[in-house]
């Protein structure tokens, strides 16, 4: 990943970054705006229901003062304060007063709790129903589980007492808390109210009013139960809970419970209010695809700004990492030019005179290397030519002397001699030969070659010497892979450089023993190896085995592995020994498959390791 | 003197025409419709089909079919289309000589033949009916023996049809037209034995409700029309012309559940007096009886004293009750009132009672218990217990065989200790009548007997 790219997306992500946090911190914030909204319309239904009670409440008192003067209530107050009353002709009393006077509710009661007449229940006629008008009286009205014939329901009762002829009689009138209640209430939009009816005291179940239908009310029983038990002081409970309808969470709904108490303080029903999140989930998406919108166009201006600033801050840089990259492929002619006073600038600069002072180094390592190979070619023709030179000299002087002292035998000498001096021209011409050989390696002529089969040719020519008669055989012996790839190479150079391996293996094992031929492949390359179990070499002698004209041999020129080293370079290879006194020596020939890789080459320095 | 005795002479002129006026009033006077209104809308006025005999059937098929024998106001068996008839010492063989010249409403004249293939229509397992010495004698040879059979013939269900094209009979009304449901109108049968009716046809609407047929009523629309205890009340007190029968109704609960416990539990738990008292207002009568005292006189005597500690052990028994289905009819009010009564005094002994209204009682497939109100059968004790048996659809055997009015007590004492039928009280048939009717007679069953009405002129 270029810096250029690395600026930019550190840019990028910053910017992403910081939308990221201003969205959720505007989401945060409207959250908690609309939570306090929440809790806002939660106390305003409960104070619109409480006043409601409250308004029902005032209106039942004003429908019980006017019952309480009906004359038919005159009629049964008159009955009442007979010894034996009969209450019969007053069954349905109750019944007809509360259709006039629009009550759910009406029962009239005498002094030891009978229930005289019952517009909810008119069967009850006769029955007791004392606790309600049980000391001390409310004066208020207030909720109570009612008894219905088809079930129980949740009712605002007041009690009424009147006296007629001095003896007590109550009224007890009420109206049921249903779903035409719960609709008469003007709810804050957004909101929804339930009253749950818990069945019995001690009962973990209960009914739902609701004023719509639910899709699925267990949903808001099941909080309502807890919120139950809860009250009942056997479980700990939030007073809310979110209640999932859909998968969709702006059908979420959060859930109120408020305790609705009776006369004694007994829970009679749950007041439930669910503030529905399609607003805040709204509001939500709304900031979320604004954070989006601004987001995509703020990224795509930061991302312009970002490439300008990153070119312009990574530019010198990329001038210099292309510096390098050019000092590294050889051109030590690089220099980048050199902007600003600023550390980018002092980099360039030093930049600059590094390679000032690598290119001074370079050429005086030349110089010094030049002088060396000369004095070390001097030295090496010196040597390879004065050895035939002093027989040459004393075989002249043999002519010269035989002439001298002994004409009679000089025709004799002069054969001789002349034989002595052809032999030791023709190994001069032998010497220089080599050494012209050396000097005119050939540019390598690519073609697909198989290694291991000029392994097994190099083999086969050399097998009359593994098995010569002098001295003890050497032992060949092939561990070639059998899945090598072809390479591009020239076969004439390669087969030259075994041929030059071999000989110098067998150099090295004067008294027999064993070389082994192994190929491999290793990536992208092949691998030879040439083992001997020769002397082996040491450590220094490895590393200059393949400087020219060095040789560890008593007669060797130093230059057979020299261009072995040559030809495996050209070949965009790369040879190196590995040897342990005494135990032989390996040498490792490394060369790549890729026909490119040797191309490519070919335009460039052979490597040498 | 001269001043007195004009006076007198005034006095005695305006009594003269007074006279005269009443006299004019209680005349009889032929002709004329009479406009009925029935609450319940009759599908079949044919009596001996296999629907259920109603009230309103009973009293058509009084109108339109004449029985072998009838139960005049005492009580008593009289002749009807029978002349006479002998039983012999077993009670098993009863031979029934029909009257002569009794005609059928389409011309036909009744004949033995004609009885004997009506009755072996029916094929009762009681009895074999065969004709005797002679073409107008019936002969009646019973499996066991019928003390009674007279009485037990003088009941609608025994009603004498002629089936031709349609129901024919020889009451004192035929059918003119018939819309199911809906009207009948009938005329009077000139040919009838007992001599023609005084009024010339009798316009039948059925089907309205109380509350619409009160209505017409006071717009002058009908004549004469049934009426409930709350509307009798009323019309009562507004001194409108209310005719109420004798208390001859059951209002009962007829149970279909086979937990004979659970029956006897929810019988003894009603609180009848309070019933009686508070929502019938007092009308009939508070019932522990099938039939009620003023015709039997036995009815004291059923024990209806509670007894504690029977419930408590009934309660123990049926601790876990499954809830028990009450039908009634909602198409009087008070139905609904007594099964809501009933129900909140089953609780009192551990009960659910689940009340419903069904609109056919008979036909009502999850009721374990019907609140079920019977017509007044008869004036005849024994033909009054049968009908009840027959309708409550329980043993009679005991009341067939019932030759004396101890042995009427044992078989009603009896059916009751079964506790298929928990009686509630006596509810009398109330009417209202408009003033231009005349020669009204309430017969103690609350049957009507129309053709001995007629129609004042002035309207």
């Amino acid at each position: 990943m270029s810096f250029r790219l690395k600026v930019l997306l550190v840019v990028l992500f910053s910017v992403g970054l910081s939308i990221v946090l201003v969205a959720w911190q505007i989401s945060a914030s409207a959250r908690n705006s609309f939570d306090r909204l929440d809790a806002e319309r939660t106390a305003a239904l409960v104070a619109q229901f409480q006043k409601e009670m409250q308004r029902q409440d005032t209106e039942i008192e004003k429908q019980l003062s006017q019952i309480a003067a009906a004359e038919a209530v005159l009629k049964v107050g008159l009955e009442n304060s007979h010894g034996q009353p009969d209450f019969s002709p007053y069954a349905n009393t109750a019944q007809e007063l509360a259709a006039a006077h629009s009550l759910d509710l009406l029962q009239v009661i005498s002094a030891d709790g009978t229930i005289i007449s019952s517009a909810q229940w008119p069967a009850r006629f006769g029955y007791k129903d004392a606790a309600i008008i049980g000391n001390p009286l409310p004066s208020a009205g207030f909720l109570k589980q009612e008894e219905l014939p088809e079930g129980r329901a949740l009712a605002l009762v007041r009690v009424h007492p009147l006296q007629v002829r001095e003896k007590p009689l109550f009224l007890v009138a009420g109206q049921i808390l249903d779903e035409d209640f719960l609709r008469a209430l003007v709810l804050p939009a957004g909101t929804r109210v339930w009253i749950y009816r818990p069945q019995g005291k001690d009962s973990s179940s209960g009914d739902l009013i609701a004023a719509t239908a639910l899709p699925d009310p267990g949903k808001i029983s099941a909080f309502a139960q807890r919120m139950q038990l809860a009250y009942l002081g056997h479980q700990s409970a939030r007073q809310f809970e979110i209640v999932h309808w859909t998968n969709d969470p702006a059908d979420d709904e959060t859930i109120s419970s408020v305790p609705l108490t009776g006369r004694n303080g007994s829970l009679e029903a749950i007041l439930l209010i669910g503030a529905t999140h399609r607003a805040r989930v709204e509001m939500s998406r709304n900031i979320r695809n604004a954070a989006f919108l601004i987001g995509g166009i703020v990224m795509l201006v930061g991302l312009v700004l970002a490439a300008l600033i990153a070119r312009r801050v990574t530019r010198p840089v990329e001038d210099l990492a292309l510096a390098a990259d050019r000092v590294a492929s050889g051109d030590w002619h690089t220099a980048v030019r050199v902007e600003g006073t600023d550390e980018i600038a002092r980099l360039a600069q030093a930049f600059n005179h590094m390679t000032h002072e690598l290119l001074a180094q370079r050429e005086r390592l030349v110089q010094t290397e030049r002088v060396a190979a000369w004095r070390e070619l001097a030295r090496r023709l010196a040597h390879e030519l004065k050895n035939p030179l002093f027989p040459l000299q004393i075989t002249v002087e043999n002519l010269l002397r035989a002439r001298q002292h002994s004409p009679q035998e000089f025709e004799e000498v002069f054969r001789e001699s002349t034989t002595t001096l052809l032999a030791e021209i023709s190994n001069l011409k032998a010497i220089i030969g080599r050494f012209s050989d050396f000097s005119k390696m050939p540019t390598p002529q690519l073609a697909e070659v198989q290694v291991n089969d000029i392994v097994k040719d190099v083999g086969q020519l050399f097998a009359a010497h593994f098995t010569r008669s002098e001295g003890q055989p050497v032992e060949a012996r092939y561990q070639l892979s059998t899945d090598l790839p072809v390479i591009a190479a020239d076969s004439v150079l390669l087969r030259r450089a075994i041929e030059n391996l071999v000989l110098n293996a067998l150099d090295a094992m004067p008294h027999g023993g064993t070389l082994t031929f192994r190929s491999a492949t290793e990536g992208d390359h092949i691998l030879l190896e040439i083992t001997d179990s020769g002397a082996g070499l040491t450590a220094e002698e490895c590393e200059r085995l393949f400087t020219p004209y060095y040789t560890t041999k008593q007669f060797g020129t130093g230059l057979g592995l020299a261009i072995v080293q040559s030809v495996v370079s050209d070949h965009n290879g790369r040879i190196w020994v590995t040897s342990q006194k005494g135990k032989g020596s390996t040498f490792h020939v490394e060369l790549p498959t890729h026909a490119k890789a040797v191309a490519a080459s070919d335009t460039m320095p052979a490597r040498t390791s | 003197m001269k001043r007195t005795a004009f006076r007198l002479l005034a006095a005695a002129s305006l009594w003269l025409v007074a006279l005269g006026a009443a006299s004019a009033e209680e005349r009889p006077r032929y002709g004329g419709t009479l406009r009925v209104q029935m609450k319940e809308a009759v599908l079949s006025f044919d009596p001996t089909d296999d629907k259920e005999l109603t009230a309103a059937r009973t009293r058509l098929a009084f109108l339109i079919f004449d029985r072998l024998t009838q139960i005049d106001d005492q009580g008593r068996v009289r002749p009807q289309l029978a002349w006479s008839w002998t039983s012999d010492a077993e009670h098993k063989t009863w031979r029934f000589t029909l009257r002569s010249g009794v005609l059928f409403h389409d011309g036909t004249q009744l004949s033995g033949a004609h009885v004997v293939g009506h009755f072996a229509r029916a094929n009762d397992p009681r009895w074999q009916v065969r004709l005797g010495n002679g073409p107008q004698v019936v002969v009646f040879e019973c499996a066991n023996p019928i003390y009674d059979l007279p009485a037990i013939l003088a009941s609608p269900r025994y009603s004498v049809v002629l089936h031709a094209e349609k129901p024919e009979g020889t009451g004192p009304f035929r059918v003119e037209s018939w819309q199911p449901g809906r009207q009948l109108l009938l005329a009077a049968n000139l040919d009838y034995f007992e001599g023609r009716p005084y009024l010339d046809a009798v316009d039948i609407q059925m089907g309205n409700s109380l509350r619409d047929q009160v209505i017409d009523a006071r717009l002058d629309r009908d004549e004469l029309l049934e009426v409930d205890i709350e509307q009798a009340l009323r019309l009562q007190s507004a001194r409108q012309r209310v005719d109420t029968s004798s208390p001859s109704r059951l209002l009962a609960l007829v149970f279909r559940t086979q937990n004979p416990a659970l029956r006897e539990l929810l019988a003894r738990s009603i609180d009848r007096n309070a019933i009686h008292a508070a929502i019938l207002k007092k009308s009939g009568s508070p019932a522990v009886s099938l039939l009620p005292q003023w015709l039997t006189g036995y009815a004291v005597l059923m024990n209806d004293v509670p007894d504690p500690a029977r419930l408590q052990k009934l309660r123990s028994d049926l601790s876990k009750a499954a809830p028990l289905y009450l039908a009634f009819d909602p198409s009087d009010p008070l139905n609904k009132a007594i099964a809501d009564r009933i129900a909140v005094n089953a609780r009192d002994v551990g009960l659910t009672v689940q009340v419903f209204g069904e609109k056919n009682l008979s036909a009502s497939s999850r009721a374990d218990a019907l609140l079920f109100t019977f017509p007044a059968p008869s004036a005849n004790s024994t033909q009054a217990l049968i009908e009840l048996a027959e309708a409550a659809q329980v043993d009679q055997n005991d009341v067939l065989s019932a030759g004396s009015p101890e042995d009427l007590f044992v078989a009603e004492d009896s059916l009751l200790g079964a506790y298929r039928v928990a009686p509630i009280a006596h509810l009398p048939v109330t009417v209202w009548l408009s003033t231009r009717i005349r020669n009204w007679k309430t017969l103690p069953e609350g049957r009507w007997r129309l053709e001995q009405v007629w129609l004042d002129s002035v309207k």
